[in-house]
Parts: structure tokens; C-alpha cells; sequence
């Protein structure tokens, strides 16, 4: 089953730090804020180090 | 009162770019200009003393956005130019250049600079707040070997987090009995003290430093008990005054900050203000306050942006701020000038813990090393338990 990734769009501050370790993942909308553009395109520890990097704890990822 | 035509906002960190780009985001088609003392357009300035210190990125600073994005939403962004006049009768700010500008919004977003106390003025002492002063600081990490750091608060604790993985020798030194414990407490700053000594920070807590002196091409500090440390470099972090001087006899009224109501609007009639100098009223906690952190500035300048426009959304976070250090993340949320009681617990991965501060049996605010999940959950919680009154 595929990695359910999402974003917390209200605590989002739009640092980048997910786009930095998965670009293919995540990418920043025009108003700085990381989204969605898909989960499959990388490793799951990379998603879990998205996961873990951001610096507002916005991301989620669930492997189950 | 009429729609506003031409907005000025000061500053040229988070907060006035959130305010500039959320203005035309909610439709505000007039003149737009941003005043910023730099010659660099926004940019990421959390990154200064993390990232950009361990020279973990080629660029000088990360933009928070393209340039071409304020010629796109004709955002009139002047660099290297200070405003150093204010006239409220009159609408009008005066800039460095000699020029004056007519508002009919304006917005104060000019931030705070590092406080350097007397004690510890010496020539080539650093702070660092400004990508000017990353410059110095690197130069300085390139040709010292042994650097004090005075101040053990999140500035401190990263600048000798980025000094030591480049191989410096590196002192922390606190005046107060642990790193963070005012904030913290004593427990969870103990905490923070055993991760800098375990990644080879000699961290003196419990010394205050009285005066710094320049000797054979260093430096010589006196702490408190005649103590006396060597170093090549001295960075100050001892925390930082909002930058306000420039507005002072203005009929604004200053306290700590310029103070502004729930909707970033200060006394004087038109001039709202937001981020680092502003001391605004938080209904949420029912309380005036100045939060110097990256996350609240930006939402703050949000939240000035519906104070122009004469929207009635009162600006009430709960704080959260973040800090890298020996690759440990630290994350906090809330708000707990005091508490009851500090309930500790630790994390699967060895050095990771989660802190938990209650005030009468309610959650107030958590601090997590390593642990994002966690702190996730306590922002939701935390979120939970104020809204009723927030939104009453």
C-alpha cells in the first residue's frame, strides 16, 4: 500500500525543508506553502526524514 | 473610513513580506512599498545560525522568495534604505535617501537587533542577526581555533552547535545556573547542557561574564570570580531589543515593543505594527506580548495584512518556535511564562525526551527534543483547550 503524506496547511511556514529532501515529493505553492505531489516518487525513510526535518512538525506520513 | 490606496510597510524580514504578499493575495490593488534597512531581498533568516553557519548550502541566504516575485505582484521593494522619520498627522515616513512617502496604511515590521550589553563591548566582538554578520562570523570560524560564546540561549546553542562541527573549540558560557532555564526550567536545561558537553561544548553555566578585552590578537573575558577565559572569537548571544528607536516621540506608544491591539493596530491613527517589535494584545492568552520567534512574526505579518484592509481577525497564536542543534531538533509550543509542574519523559531514540508543562492540570505548553510527532499532538491539544475562550 502507498505512503499516505499530508500536510498540515495551516501550520506549514513554508521553510523548504521537505522540498530539499524529497523535491520530487513535496513542492512549495505560490503562497509558501509545501504540498502534495506525490508520495510515491521516493524511499519511505525519505518521506519519514521529510517528515522528521520539519521544522514545525506539519508533515504526516503513515505507512500502513 | 475609506479603503486604503497606498500602503507602506518598514521592514524587510518575515513579517513584511508576509504582510506584503497576503495584501495582494486578499485582493489590495493599490501602491505597495517595502522599506528594508538590507541590501538582501527576505530571506530566511532561522537559516543564518543553522544551515548557513555549518556552510551546509553554497548561497550566502536562502529568499523567501524570488526577487521577481514582488515585480510580479507590484510590490515596490526599496533595499538599503532606512526609514528614519515618522510624521503620524501627517501620514508620512522619511527614509534614508532624503525622500518622504505618504501612506494612508502603514505598517511597522522593523524587527529587533541583537542587544550587546556594556560589559561586553570590545572591537570585534560578533552578534549575528543580519547575513552581514554571517559573513563576519564565517571569516571567524575559518581562522579561530578556540571561540566564546556568550549567552546560552537558542543563538548560543546553535552557533556552538555549527562551531564545533567545524572542529572549533568552543566555550558556552550562561549566566543563569543552566542554559534555557529561565524558559525552560532547570531540568530540561540541564538536559540541553549535557547534549553540548557530550558533543564536546564546554558549557559554564552559572558565570556571568563582566568584561571582555582585547589581548595578543584575541580576546580575554573575566567572568564572574575573576575567572578569566582565551579566546580567538567572542559571539554574543544574550538576546535582542526591538527596533523601534526610530519612531520613538511619535505618539506611539512603546513599551517593550509597540504596543498594538488584537488587530496589529497601535494608537496612532493608520500605523499598524507586527513581527519582533511589536507587542500586540493576544486574546488567546489575554495578555500583551512580544514573541521573538520565526513562526509567530510570519503569521503576524498575515494577520496586519486584514488590519489594512479593516478585516476584524484578531491575530491569537499559540507560539511555537523551533532550533537545530548537534542534529537534534527542538521543538516548543505554547505559552508558559510560569507553570506548576514539568513532567519529564523520555524517547525511544537515546537523548530524545518530550517536557510537558501544566498549569492547574492543564497542558500550557511542551518542549521535545526529536520527538515532532509529539509536539504535533500537544499543538493540537493545546490548540483544543484555548479555542472556546478564543472564539467566545
Amino acid at each position: 500500500m502507498s505512503p499516505q503524506v499530508s500536510i498540515d496547511e495551516d501550520v506549514c511556514i513554508g521553510s523548504g525543508t521537505c522540498v530539499q529532501i524529497a523535491p520530487a515529493v513535496f513542492e512549495l505553492s505560490d503562497e509558501g506553502v509545501a504540498q502534495v505531489i506525490d508520495p510515491n516518487a521516493t524511499e519511505l525513510a525519505d518521506l519519514h526524514r521529510a517528515e522528521d526535518s520539519c521544522p514545525v512538525a506539519a508533515i504526516s506520513v503513515e505507512d500502513e | 473610513m475609506a479603503a486604503p490606496e497606498r500602503v507602506v510597510i518598514v521592514g524587510g524580514g518575515v513579517a513584511a513580506q508576509r504582510c506584503a504578499f497576503a495584501l495582494r493575495k486578499r485582493g489590495f490593488d493599490g501602491e505597495l512599498t517595502m522599506i528594508s534597512a538590507e541590501a538582501e531581498p527576505p530571506y530566511d533568516r532561522t537559516l543564518l545560525s543553522k544551515d548557513m553557519l555549518r556552510g551546509a548550502r553554497g548561497e550566502p541566504c536562502v529568499p523567501l522568495q524570488p526577487q521577481a516575485a514582488y515585480a510580479e505582484r507590484a510590490v515596490d521593494l526599496r533595499l538599503a534604505t532606512k526609514a528614519s522619520g515618522l510624521d503620524v498627522k501627517a501620514q508620512r515616513v522619511a527614509l534614508s535617501d532624503g525622500t518622504e512617502l505618504d501612506y494612508d496604511r502603514l505598517v511597522i515590521c522593523s524587527g529587533g537587533r541583537p542587544v550587546l550589553p556594556a560589559a561586553l563591548h570590545c572591537p570585534g566582538v560578533l552578534l549575528l542577526r543580519e547575513v552581514t554578520d554571517l559573513e563576519a562570523l564565517q571569516a571567524k570560524f575559518a581562522d579561530a581555533r578556540r571561540l566564546a560564546i556568550v549567552g546560552g540561549g537558542f543563538i548560543g546553542g546553535e552557533v556552538a552547535s555549527s562551531a564545533v562541527s567545524r572542529g572549533l573549540e568552543v566555550t558556552l558560557i550562561e549566566a543563569a545556573s543552566q542554559p534555557l532555564a529561565a524558559v525552560l526550567g532547570e531540568e530540561v536545561g540541564a538536559r540541553v547542557a549535557a547534549l553540548h558537553r557530550e558533543k564536546g561544548v564546554d558549557v559554564v553555566a552559572g558565570a556571568a561574564v563582566e568584561g571582555i578585552a582585547a589581548r595578543d590578537g584575541g580576546f580575554e573575558l573575566t567572568l564572574a570570580g575573576d575567572r578569566l577565559l582565551q579566546a580567538d572569537g567572542v559571539v554574543v548571544g544574550v538576546g535582542m531589543t526591538p527596533a523601534v528607536d526610530w519612531v520613538e516621540g511619535c505618539e506611539i506608544r512603546i513599551d517593550d515593543g509597540i504596543v498594538t491591539d488584537a488587530n496589529c493596530r497601535t494608537e496612532a491613527h493608520n500605523v499598524l505594527a507586527a513581527g519582533d517589535c511589536a507587542r500586540w494584545w493576544n486574546p488567546r492568552y489575554e495578555t500583551l506580548m512580544r514573541v521573538e520567534h520565526w513562526d509567530t512574526a510570519a503569521r503576524h505579518g498575515a494577520a496586519a495584512a486584514a488590519g489594512v484592509l479593516g478585516y476584524d481577525e484578531p491575530f491569537a497564536p499559540v507560539p511555537f518556535f523551533w532550533s537545530d542543534q548537534h542534529g537534534v531538533k527542538f521543538q516548543s509550543v505554547g505559552y508558559a511564562p510560569d507553570w506548576d509542574e514539568i513532567e519529564l519523559e523520555d524517547g525511544e531514540v537515546p537523548g530524545s525526551f518530550v517536557a510537558r508543562y501544566r498549569t492547574q492540570d492543564r497542558l500550557v505548553a511542551a518542549f521535545a527534543a526529536g520527538q515532532p510527532k509529539t509536539i504535533a499532538r500537544a499543538r493540537k491539544d493545546i490548540q483544543a483547550s484555548g479555542r472556546q475562550e478564543v472564539e467566545a
